[in-house]
Parts: structure tokens; sequence; C-alpha cells
């Protein structure tokens, strides 16, 4: 049998006009030989050292040992050469076959394709979880500490608040301490004030709670502050800080890996959609920790009727803004989080 | 008695010896002043399957897979890349890649880890951040050097010849430079990076040389300048008219959140398409006159026909018609614009391109190609 192509000698540009001959009459079986026209040796016997892999439109590269490149021009390589291949070559056909799918397989693959983004999309959250439950508790400080001296510098001013009210805040949050788990983590609370932040209370790692002057001036309430800081109480206990770094870690590493194929359009789908997850389960986060609020209230005989009165007046302060429902939100929409307290 | 061994030729009839012994390419009268287009053979569809069955097994494999898929890729586009009718092989294989692949991971996830740690220096991400600019020209470099390697015509290869200052200097400062004197010094720091980057490869053991007129890149500057001014003024007139005309004005109620969002998008999504047309517009210019003034091996010619306007409108069609498609278009896309390239390139060869000789053999590692791949860094002609 003759295979025509066309062969270049060794580390040379040159090509001329060849032929792999197999089982020709007179030819030995099991010998592989080169014709080439215009070239000496015109007839040599060979052996095959490295084949392409299989590439749609290409040509086939087929090395010949000590001699050079012989190129052949089809679709598959000719069943002849079979057993001159050398081991391995044909492992690296199996892409190549699979990339001759028709439309039909296509769509499985597409199907596959939804099929394990969902997978990653349910398993990453978890995968967060699970790293997070990892991090020494140590890290959680450092990053903790790290982040409020950075909100120190930038955002955050010493409380104004008087030796007793703190006195009484702290004596609250003792009250909600006591009701918390014997086995849960204890929450450490931290007074500043912030003409940026506006009446808030937040958790950072290393299980910190923040109340900000702001945020006791605007309740004015004594059953709203204990529902603030049990919500963020919740929060720590919870290890929502460290579970949303870690998960967000996991997100990013992911997207890293799968979308480091190409830089195109795609990447931008999926920060859209990272930020999409984040703040899904930041939400899950906040309805977690509002639930957490409403049972300590309720052990420590206060009135959750309160934190609706609360909402109502946030509600009134922001206007309709408040709740439109947005996908990116990182809180659940106002009447929602006011609805669980009625 | 021991058999001689016995030559080929005594048993097998040679195919090719009943011609009268043809005659060697060298010395075949090649018409001198043959002028050869590249030709593109890939197809979208066939495309369209590599690269998604490359996004189901990276997905798959949790992005293990990456390298074997850029090596896939990339040698689609180069095989099916023909010169004089022979493909571009991409020789290196996703063992090569995975090396620079897992330490740029690896570096990737020290960045994430860094604020748990409290080395007790400051600004500790910026210093980061710094170190990783400092490393993005050594990584081009690097990147070049591997993929040049890599890439074989025939039996020769290429070679980048570049080295770390030169490519910081010329394809990082330069271009800089150009941005930060508003675009004054653009058209310099183009040529400057078209000529490094030429000057820079060899085929085989001849090197590219390279001659253009500075003069040529301020026309194509300047041609640019004009179209997107040229657009501006097409785009933003109408709407200049709606706003200032009192007879609409009334009509459109400037309050209203609702047509502010309209306003905006519109407006974003005309800088987006004037950076993408202009952008493509000196694209196709610059490497004309790129291509235009290459040589190898003194009489080996090249010849770009781009045209500007119809880039700039093929990238816009795909801008759309990607969005539209949500990627699906993507890899046809990009078949279309990558055939628009190599259609409109031309060869005049010399001697039906036999001289060549490779002497060099190592390709060096492939962890700037990584990194340059991560930071979407490319160089491509």
């Amino acid at each position: 049998m003759q295979i025509t192509g066309s062969f270049t000698p060794q580390q040379t540009s040159k090509r001329y006009p060849a032929l792999l001959l197999v089982d020709e009459p007179n030819q030995p079986h099991g010998q592989l030989l080169l014709a080439i026209d215009g070239h000496e040796p015109a007839l040599a016997a060979v052996t095959i050292t490295h084949v392409s892999a299989m590439m749609a439109g290409a040509d086939w590269r087929i090395t010949l040992a000590g001699r050079g490149v012989f190129t052949l021009s089809a679709s598959d390589l000719p069943e002849s050469l079979t057993p001159f291949l050398p081991k391995g070559a044909k492992r690296g056909f199996f892409i190549g076959l699979a990339e001759r799918l028709r439309w039909r397989g296509m769509i499985i693959v597409f199907m596959l394709i939804l099929a394990s983004l969902t997978g990653i999309r349910m398993g990453l959250p978890a995968t967060g979880d699970y790293l997070a439950r990892y991090i020494p508790i140590h890290w959680a400080k450092t990053a903790g500490d790290s982040t409020l001296r950075q909100l120190d510098q930038l955002f955050l001013s010493p409380s104004k608040l008087s030796l007793a009210e703190r006195r009484h805040i702290d004596q609250i949050f003792a009250s909600i301490k006591a009701k918390l788990p014997p086995d849960a983590i204890q929450p450490k609370l931290i007074y500043r004030s912030s003409s940026f932040f506006g009446p808030n209370a937040f958790a950072l790692p290393g299980n910190i709670v923040i109340l900000l002057d702001e945020m006791v001036e605007f309740a004015d309430d004594d059953d709203v502050i204990a529902g603030v800081l049990a919500h963020e109480t919740g929060h720590v206990i919870n290890q929502h800080a460290m579970r949303a770094v870690a998960q967000s870690m996991a997100i990013a590493i992911a997207v890293g890996l799968v979308f480091g194929i190409d830089d195109s359009f795609i990447e931008e789908i999926t920060t859209l959609s990272t930020s999409l997850i984040l703040s899904n389960q930041s939400r899950k986060f906040e309805t977690e920790a509002d639930q957490v609020s409403l049972e300590i209230l309720q052990k420590l005989g206060r009135d959750p009727e309160s934190m609706v009165k609360f909402f109502d007046k946030v509600a009134a302060e922001c206007g309709e803004g408040c709740n439109k429902p947005n996908f990116f939100d990182s809180h659940p929409r106002l009447d929602h989080r006011r609805a669980l307290f009625e | 008695m021991a058999k001689t061994p016995k030559s080929p030729d005594d048993v097998v009839k040679n195919p090719f010896a009943s011609k009268a012994s043809a005659a060697s390419p060298d010395e075949n009268s090649y018409l001198f002043q043959r002028i050869e287009k590249l030709a593109f053979t890939g197809t979208a569809w066939s495309y369209f399957k590599i690269y998604f069955i490359n996004i189901l097994l990276t997905l798959l494999t949790l992005g293990l897979y990456v390298p074997w898929a850029r090596v896939r890729r990339r040698r689609y586009f180069y095989s099916n890349t023909r010169i004089l009718g022979d493909g571009i092989d991409y020789l290196a294989t996703g063992f090569d890649l995975l090396k620079g692949w897992l330490l740029v991971l690896v570096g990737f996830a020290l960045f994430y880890a860094l604020p748990f740690f409290d080395f007790g220096i400051a600004y500790l991400d910026t210093v980061f951040l710094i170190g990783v600019f400092i490393a993005y020209p050594w990584a081009l470099n690097k990147s070049l050097q591997f993929n040049a390697r890599n890439i074989v015509w025939r039996d020769v290869r290429f070679t980048w010849h570049g080295s770390y200052w030169g490519v910081a200097v010329n394809l990082f400062i330069a271009p800089l430079l150009g941005l930060l004197t508003f675009g004054l010094l653009l058209p310099l720091a183009s040529r400057m990076m078209k000529h490094y980057i030429a000057k820079n490869y060899s085929f085989g053991s001849k090197r590219f040389e390279i001659t253009t007129n500075l003069w040529d890149f301020y026309k194509s500057g300047f041609k640019t300048l004009m179209l997107g001014f040229g657009i501006v003024v097409v785009t933003i007139m109408p709407l200049g008219l709606v706003y200032f005309n009192p007879n609409i004005h009334g009509q459109i109620d400037m309050n209203a959140p609702f047509s502010w969002t309209i306003i905006i998008i519109m407006f974003q999504l005309l800088m987006v398409g004037l950076f993408l047309v202009t952008t493509s517009f000196y694209r196709a210019q610059t490497r004309n006159l790129m291509i235009n003034g290459l040589r190898l091996d003194d009489n080996i010619r090249f010849r770009s026909e781009l045209s500007g306007l119809r880039l700039a409108w093929i990238a816009l069609q795909n801008a759309v018609l990607i969005i539209l498609s949500f990627s699906l278009l993507l890899p046809w896309a990009h078949i279309r614009y990558y055939r628009y390239l190599t259609e409109n390139t031309y060869i005049r060869p010399y001697n039906d391109m036999t001289q060549f000789i490779d002497n060099e053999r190592n390709a060096g590692h492939s962890v700037g190609d990584a990194f340059s791949e991560a930071a979407g860094l490319e160089i491509t002609l």
C-alpha cells in the first residue's frame, strides 16, 4: 500500500513529494519504507517516533526517527500504519475523536456543561463552609484585627457614648450571651462612631461585633438594641464572616481555574454570576441572623414587635427604594425581614 | 555465510524511479515575483466543537484540563493556518504547560490567602502587586520564547531573542508613555512595539528584519482620530438635538430615573462601540505597516491588506452577536476575525522557502506562558 504525503528532512524547510510503503510487492511484512522524490536515499526503512494528536483540518505530522517529518493530509490515519505507531500514540486521538461529534453529540455536551455548572454552583458555598471550618481561629483573629485597623483608619472614629450608656448596653449584651448555647462562640462587643456608615452595626471575622453610636441614637430603644446586637451575635455564632470570605475565595479560585481558558466574554458572565451567588448567600446569612435575633429576644422576654417598629422606621427613612427586590442586594427585602418579627 | 544486508532498493521497486529523477525544488525556476496568500482552513463548526469540549472537560476536571485546552485551541488555529499550503505546527503539549499553570495557580492562592497572615508589614498586598507588575515583562518575554520554540513550519522552528529590559521598555513603558501623553506618542510607541517584536523573531537561523516610516504610523493615528471624531459627531449630534430641541425636550422627563438610566446605558454602549471600532481600525492600519515592512532572509517579503473599516465592522458585529447569543457564537466570531487577518496576508516566497535550517532545540519552560495567559497578555502577529 502506498500512502501519499510529503517529506521534510530534519530541521530544514525543504519539501519533497514522498510515499510511505507498507506491504508492497516483495516488501517484507512489518517493514515501513519511505520513498522520496528527488532526495537521497530514494528508498529507506523508517520507524515512527511521534505522531501529532488528531486535530480538525490539520495535517498529520509523523516524525521519522533520524530522518525528518512525513506530512499527510487526511482526516484519519490509514489503518495500515497502525502497527508502526509508537506506544500511546492512539491515546492522543481520543480528544480529536470527541471533537468530531455531530450536532446531536454537541447537544449532549451542552447539557453536560449545564449540569457541571449547576453542580459547581451548588457545591461552591458548601466548599466555602467546609474550608471555613478548617481556617485556624488565630487566622480569623488576624483577619478581623487587620480589617478593624483598616476600618479605624478610614471610616470609624472612637465612640462618644458615656460610660453609663456603655455599661447599660454591655449589660444587654451580657444577657444575650447568657442565652447562647453553652458551646457557642463568644462574641466581643466594640463601640465606634461613623458618619460614613450611619446607623449600623456589623460583625467581623474574629468574632467582633461593632456597634455604632449612630445606631444607638437611631434605635433609641433597649429592645431594638437587643434585637440588633442579637442579630450580629447570630452572624458571629454561625461564623458568617469567615464563611463569606471562604466562599468568595472558593468562587474566585473556581472562576480562575475554569475560565482561565480564555480571556473572553464568558469572564464577564462569571463575574456577574459570582456576585449573584455571593449576594444570594449573603441574604441567606442575614435571614439566619434575623432568626437568631428573634429567638434570643423571645428568650430574654423582650418584645419582637419593637423590631417591627424599627424596620418601619428604617423604611420611612429610605423610602420606596428599600423594598425593591434586587438580585445584587446583600440584605433581604425589608418587608420580608419585618414579617419575621411580627 | 552471513547475508549482506540488502538495501530496500534491491527488493522493492522504487515508485519514483520511473520518472527521470525529478528536479530538486531548489533548482526549479520558481517565479521570483510569485505572491501567495496565506490560507485558513478552519471552520466555525469544528472550532465550535473544540471550544465547548474544552469548556466541558475543564469543568469536569475542575480546571486541571486548562493547559490541554490551551494546546488544543492554539494547535487548531496554527495548524489550520497554511503558508504555501503547509500548516504551522504547535508542538507544546499539555504537560509542558501544566508546570507553569500550577505555579501561577499557587501564586493566585497566595494572593487570596495574604489577608489571613499578619507579617507586621503594612500594605503587603501592594508589595505583592508591585512584584507582579515587575514580573510582567519577564513573563511575557519567557512566554514569547517558549511559544516561538514550539511553533514550527515544515521542520524549522521560530526563536524569540528578546530580553527583560527590551520587553519592558518596548512593550510596557513605551505604550504607557503613549497613553500618558494622551496618545501623542502612541504612534511612536506602536512603531517601537512592532519593530521590537519583528526584529527579535527568527525563523530557523535567519532573523526577521523590518523597515517602516514613523510618519506612516502618525498618519494611521491621525486617521483613527478622525474616524473616532466622525463617529462621535454622527452619533452624539442627533442626541444633542433631541436634548436641546425645545419641542422634543418637553416630552422627555429628565427627572425620571428611567430616562437617565437609558441615556447612561446608551452612552456606555456608545463608548464601548467607539473603543472597539477605533482600536480595530488602528490595529489594522499598524499591522499593515508592520507586515509590509517585514523581510526575511533579504528576499522574502510579506504583505498585509487589511481594511481598517472592514476589521472594525467585523469586531463590532462580533461583539453584538456574542452578547446576543450569550457567547454561544464566540467560536464563530473568533474564526471570522482570524480568517480575515490570515486571508489578507500574503507572502512573496523565494526558492520555495527551502533554504532554512534550524539549529536550536531548547524551548525553555512554560511559567511565563501561564503567567501571561492569566494576565490576559497576548502578542499576535
